[in-house]
């Protein structure tokens, strides 16, 4: 199991490190015409112009809230388990509860009045908005990291 | 390891994303780590690949913040993302 388990770890990274070697970062997204972040009328006339700044922004934000949803049933469902690890677990993910309500609705804000202006500064706003999302994700996935039980080291 | 490493520290996003996607693996083959794993897999693809974001993509994220939306609309806070009251 802990081999498998092994095994798709390692499937994995590769193939990050193939997204990685064969197409190059930062390519741009394009948006397919039609798309919620590209409407079209009926006759497949752009209603208006494809978003992809908020296309990215909404992504990264899911990417940022699912984890943090993630992190914060898994320390609920094994608190116990958890604080036999470290107690400080349960303290940092849980100070980090009502700052990610916050930077969400934080987030939802921006988005809203970028929707209305989608105009630079009100990007700059959204981007401002997601980053606290994302730097709150970095210090409750460190809390875990830190804290899990180091595998043993073979003697070199 | 170390290329890996290496490769992920050149852009931070690269190795959040590797470390969440080994997270949910490691966590358990719960429906949460699946849309870890899932919502992580749709990030790498609009970082790296210049392929068209599909309007099946599009409308699953926008029905997602629809979903967020609505709940701070509401004032609604999940019960695990609530503090700890004991």
């Amino acid at each position: 199991m802990q081999r498998h388990k092994r095994n798709i770890i390692g499937v994995t990274l590769i193939a990050c490190l193939l997204c990685l070697f064969g197409t190059g970062a930062g390519c741009k997204t394009a948006l397919e015409p039609g798309g919620a972040y590209a409407p079209t009328n009926e006759l497949g006339q752009a209603t208006q112009a494809p978003d992809p700044v908020l296309y990215n922004a909404d992504l990264s934000f899911q990417v940022a809230y699912n984890s943090l949803d993630f992190i914060f049933l898994f320390e609920k469902q094994n608190r116990t388990a958890l604080d036999t690890v470290s107690p400080d677990i349960h303290k940092t993910v849980d100070s980090i509860r009502p700052l990610a309500v916050k930077a969400r609705d934080e987030y939802i804000a921006a988005r809203k009045v970028y929707r209305l202006n989608p105009v630079p500064a009100n990007a700059e706003g959204l981007d401002a908005a997601l980053l606290k999302v994302e730097q709150l994700l970095a210090t409750a996935r460190t809390a875990l990291a830190r804290n899990q039980p180091q595998p043993q080291t073979q003697a070199q | 390891m170390k290329i890996v490493e290496a490769i992920a520290s050149s852009n931070p996003l690269v190795g959040e994303i590797l470390s969440l996607i080994t997270m949910a693996i490691r966590a358990a083959r719960s429906e949460e780590a699946k849309k870890v794993v899932e919502s992580a897999r749709k990030a790498i693809k609009a970082l790296f690949t210049a392929n068209l974001i599909t309007i099946q993509e599009q409308n699953d994220v926008m029905l997602f913040m629809d979903e967020i939306e609505g709940m701070v609309d509401r004032g609604e806070v999940p019960p695990h993302w609530q503090q700890d009251q004991s």
